[in-house]
Order: C-alpha cells, then sequence, then structure tokens
C-alpha cells in the first residue's frame, strides 16, 4: 500500500478512535493524503464546495425542517392521536400506536432521530403511564425511528442516490416495503409484551371519537398525500418535494394550528440547521476523501477481496451484511456510506446486483446502525427523551433488533421486497 | 485577556454564522417554493432558482459545519475519551481541537488559494461571479480555526464556561 493508501485507512481509523468528530478525520486524513501525495491542498477546498452544489443534498435540510416543524406544528401529536383511535384497544395497542403514528410521521419527514424524538416524547411517558417498561417504551421509539429513513421520503436514501448515481425516487420507493415488514415486526413484539405483561388495550374508540381524531389529524394526514403524490405523480423532483412538506409544516403549524409563531422561525430553522450540518460536513470533508480513494484505486482491491470470500454470492452477501451491521455500530451511517460507497457499487455490479436492490440493502442495514449501541443517534435520541441509559435501551432492544435484521435479511435475498413496486414507477 | 477576547470573537462569528444562515436557508425555502409554484400554476421554469438555492447551501454547511466547531455538536466516537478523566482527558481534548485548527488554517490557505486561481469566472445561469461561492472555503476555515483556537484557550482558562455546554436550545 502507498502511503497515502494509509493515511485513508489506518491514519483515519486512528483519528476516529481519539475521539476526532468524522467530519474532521475526514478532512485531516484528505490533507494528510494530499500532502504526501504531493498534489495541492487547494484541492481541499475545491473538493468541499463542489461535494455541496448538489441539487439532490438540497432535500437534506428541508426534510430535516419538515419534522421539526411538523414536530413544533402540533402535526405530529395529531398523527399520534389517529393512530390511536385505530389500535388502542388491541392487546399490545398503544405500542402499535407509537409504531403506526411513526409510519405516519414517516411519509413526510426521512430521518430516524426526527421519528425518534417526534413519536418518543409524546409515546414514552404514555407508555409508561399504562405499564410499559420505560426501557421496552424506549426501546420501541428508537425502533420506531429506524422506520423513518425506510418509508419515503428519506435522507439516507438521497445520499446513497447521490453516491451511487441512482433514482432517488428508486431508491425511495424500494424502502417501502421493508418499512412496512418493520412496522409489522414491531407491532407483533408489542403484542407478545403486552400478553407477557398483562396489560390489557384501552377502551375501544367510539365513532364519535374517530371522527373527532381524523378531522383534527387531516392537516397532518395530508402531508404525506402531497409530498409523495407529488414525487410519484411526476409534478416535482424529491427536493422540491422536501421544500414543499417543509413549507405545507410551516402553513399549517403557523396559520392552521396557529401553534409555531413567525419568533420561533429562527429556533426551529436553526436546530434543524445543526442536524443538517452534521451529515453535510460529512458529505463535504469526504468529497475529497472519496476522490483520494478512488485515486488509489482502493475500492476496486477491496471489493476482490470481498468477491474472493467465497464462489457462493449469497456468502458473500451475507459477509457484507455482517460487516456493515458492525461498522454501522461504531459509525456514522452517512460517513460509512461515503466512505465504502465506492466498493459496495463494484462489489454489487460484480455479484451482477440490481443497483436499486443493493441501495435498499446497503441504506437498510446502516440505517439499522442507528439504532445498534455503542454509536446510534436514535438511541442517544431516545435516551435524551426517557433518561433512560444507553446500556439499558440497548438491553431492551435485542428482541427489535432481531426483527431489523430478520427485515434486512429479507431484502438481501429476496429482491422482490425492495424492487416489486418499481413497476409503479 | 486575549483568552476573553478571543471567546468573545468566536462567540460574535456564532452568532453571525447562525443568523447569516437562518435567513439564507428561509429564502433558499421561498426561492425553491416559488420555482415549484411557477412551473405548477405558470407553467415557467425558472432559470436562476437552483443555481441560487445551491449558493446559498454551500454557505450554509460550511457556516453551521463551522459553528459545530464552538458548539461541538459534530458526532465523534467517544470510546477512548470516555475512558479518560481529568489532565489526560482535557490534554486529548486539546489535541483533537488542535487537528481542528490545522484543518482550518488548511482550509483558510488552501481556499484563499483557490479563490484566488477562480477570481473573474461567472456561474453558468445567473452569471455570478464565482468568488461568492468559492469565498465559502476560505471563511469556513477561518471560523473553525477561531472557533478551535478559542477552545483550546479556554480550556487553560476555567473562568470561560465551555460553548458545548451551554450551546442548543
Amino acid at each position: 500500500m502507498s502511503a497515502a493508501a494509509w493515511i485513508l485507512s489506518a491514519g483515519f481509523g486512528g483519528l476516529l478512535l481519539l475521539g476526532m468528530p468524522f467530519a474532521f478525520a475526514l478532512g485531516l486524513a484528505t490533507l494528510a493524503a494530499l500532502i504526501v501525495s504531493d498534489i495541492e491542498v487547494i484541492a481541499l477546498a475545491q473538493k468541499m464546495i463542489s461535494g455541496s452544489q448538489s441539487f439532490s443534498l438540497l432535500a437534506i435540510p428541508f426534510f430535516v425542517l419538515a419534522g421539526d416543524l411538523m414536530t413544533a406544528g402540533g402535526l405530529s401529536r395529531r398523527l399520534v392521536g389517529v393512530a390511536n383511535v385505530l389500535v388502542r384497544h388491541v392487546t399490545g395497542g398503544l405500542g402499535m400506536v407509537a409504531v403506526i403514528a411513526a409510519i405516519f410521521f414517516a411519509a413526510i419527514s426521512g430521518s430516524a432521530p426526527a421519528t425518534t424524538a417526534a413519536i418518543g416524547t409524546i409515546m414514552i411517558p404514555e407508555m409508561e403511564k399504562r405499564g410499559y417498561d420505560r426501557a421496552f417504551a424506549t426501546a420501541l421509539a428508537v425502533s420506531a425511528g429506524i422506520i423513518g429513513p425506510l418509508i419515503p421520503p428519506s435522507i439516507p436514501f438521497v445520499i446513497w442516490g447521490v453516491i451511487a448515481e441512482q433514482s432517488i425516487a428508486r431508491l425511495f420507493l424500494s424502502g417501502l416495503v421493508p418499512g412496512i415488514l418493520l412496522g409489522l415486526g414491531l407491532m407483533v413484539l408489542c403484542w407478545l409484551y403486552a400478553r407477557r405483561h398483562r396489560i390489557a388495550g384501552e377502551e375501544r374508540a367510539t365513532g364519535r371519537e374517530m371522527r373527532q381524531a381524523f378531522w383534527d389529524g387531516k392537516w397532518a394526514l395530508g402531508g404525506p398525500f402531497i409530498i409523495l403524490g407529488g414525487i410519484y405523480g411526476g409534478i416535482f423532483t424529491p427536493t422540491e418535494a422536501a421544500v414543499v412538506g417543509a413549507f405545507y409544516a410551516l402553513v399549517v403549524g403557523m396559520f392552521v394550528h396557529r401553534e409555531v409563531k413567525l419568533r420561533d422561525l429562527p429556533r426551529i430553522t436553526l436546530r434543524s440547521l445543526r442536524t443538517t450540518a452534521i451529515v453535510m460536513f460529512i458529505i463535504t470533508a469526504a468529497a475529497g476523501f472519496g476522490w483520494l480513494v478512488a485515486f488509489e484505486q482502493l475500492p476496486p482491491k477491496i471489493a476482490s477481496l470481498l468477491t474472493a470470500v467465497s464462489d457462493e454470492s449469497w456468502v458473500v452477501l451475507l459477509t457484507i451484511n455482517a460487516l456493515l451491521l458492525l461498522i454501522g455500530a461504531v459509525m456514522d451511517n452517512v460517513a460509512a456510506m461515503v466512505i465504502l460507497g465506492g466498493v459496495l457499487t463494484t462489489t454489487g455490479n460484480g455479484l451482477g446486483m440490481d443497483p436499486i436492490h443493493l441501495g435498499a440493502m446497503v441504506t437498510s442495514n446502516l440505517t439499522i446502525g442507528m439504532a445498534t449501541p455503542p454509536f446510534g443517534y436514535a438511541l442517544f435520541v431516545g435516551a435524551a427523551v426517557s433518561r433512560v441509559g444507553i446500556w439499558e435501551i440497548s438491553k431492551a432492544m435485542w428482541p427489535m433488533l432481531t426483527v431489523m435484521v430478520l427485515v434486512l435479511l429479507a431484502v438481501t435475498f429476496v429482491p422482490a421486497v425492495s424492487l416489486a413496486l418499481q413497476g409503479l414507477i | 485577556m486575549a483568552v476573553r477576547l478571543l471567546d468573545r470573537i468566536s462567540a460574535a462569528a456564532a452568532f453571525v454564522s447562525a443568523y447569516v444562515a437562518v435567513t439564507m436557508t428561509l429564502v433558499m425555502l421561498f426561492v425553491l417554493v416559488a420555482q415549484v409554484a411557477a412551473r405548477y400554476f405558470f407553467g415557467v421554469a425558472l432559470s436562476w432558482s437552483e443555481e441560487l438555492s445551491l449558493l446559498l447551501f454551500t454557505w450554509v454547511v460550511l457556516l453551521v459545519g463551522s459553528l459545530g466547531v464552538r458548539e461541538g455538536f459534530h458526532v465523534r466516537l467517544t470510546l477512548i475519551p470516555d475512558l479518560l478523566k481529568g489532565g489526560p482527558a482535557r490534554w486529548l481534548a486539546r489535541l483533537i481541537y488542535l487537528g481542528i485548527l490545522v484543518f482550518g488554517v488548511m482550509l483558510g490557505v488552501g481556499g484563499y488559494s483557490y479563490v484566488a486561481a477562480t477570481v473573474g469566472q461567472t456561474s453558468a445561469a445567473i452569471a455570478y461571479p464565482i468568488e461568492a461561492l468559492h469565498l465559502a472555503a476560505p471563511v469556513c476555515g477561518a471560523l473553525v480555526a477561531v472557533h478551535a483556537l478559542s477552545r483550546i484557550m479556554s480550556s487553560f482558562d476555567p473562568r470561560t464556561p465551555d460553548p458545548a455546554l451551554v450551546a442548543g436550545d
């Protein structure tokens, strides 16, 4: 290996272990590799600028803002209200309310931590009141958060679409069935949990309550139709959908529900921008890194190592998934995507995988990483909301993680799970 | 004295970056809503809206990214830092900020050369001077450097509160 290759692998890893933020570890490794390769450091600035000049990535701040405005404007609460009248009477119903509300929320927002925050803030205290263990309730909110990026729209799919140069609208659609499967699996867990702990369902909602909840939630429920209808009706691009979603949540929150005031807007926007900057600063810093990695021809080398694991493609896929789950557990999912994008697309091509199927597999896998200890955003958000320790939540997460891995295996080995709906567009 | 002054400069720069970025984001929001509305309702394709939004996007990302150095919100692995306490923990934190400082300075210097090398060019659609975009790199580098240096200096002075602990809303 060349000196630059050592810096980009071992040097970068060392910086991460010391606690250097991902974005700066990428930037510093790029810088050092540029210097030893005798390339002018001007390239760092150039790549950082060009890395952010992507109209597709512009969807990220607006999907985050849409989620934050939905919560601030009372849309999330009304979605929970609708889910509540639908399933609260079933055994484990309150847990199912959290899952169904997450599915609704996921159809406007595309972020796991935002989904966990929106659902967890409302549902964790409610579930605890009705006899659910706080750690279980938190683990459920964290896991329901993972539905956020699976059901379209989705921030990780936007990023993978840019990295792998694939249609974002198609990638979005590939996550719909996996997202619903995960939701169903989590609902089964709620039912089992409630049975085991003898938690009875709530009183069935009356027709009047049903009508009231749907009437209150009509604007919130309209959001998914506008966004998904807009994308798949060919009216707007995913980025425009994000913008329209944020604008819609703003208008409803300000003028219909009257829960967002004009003076709140800078604070809410800045909060969304912090979330955006965490993701985008990694992507811009990684632009130079990815360029150097390709220059060193590392992706084909690593890809050939991966495909040499076995002659059977299912063994290779299983190995890749196991590696990605490990990487996702200790690494930021965006950083993992941008660093490994070249290796994964080369390997996928080598195995003759459909690129949308590959995208669904990689994205679902790394999205699970957001819920796994020690490094998972959704986990951190859940812990912050419920004030339960990371390890305690992690212990309660095992059943949910098992469901996630089963969904991942279905995505990996049954191409129809991600591809069946592709005929619709 | 110098420590307090640097902390104030860093705080002021953070405040300005934050509100410039918020304004830019709201402008992007309205410009892109106008783009969709113009096309859907009037059948008019705006030629400038995407380019203007992308210009603002780069600035927003780099400004708020630099803010993250002061507020400490950039994500990182804390397995090793969590094992340390007291002196070693503080020195590791300083070492990390030193790395960030080096990055900031190099981005500033490289960014300045980049602006100098491309000055006079214009963007494709609106034909704005390309410096308006490329300047984001050296400005971000300088801001990152100021915030990192301020963090290092403040860590030697117990009177300056750690903004990473008071930031957020």
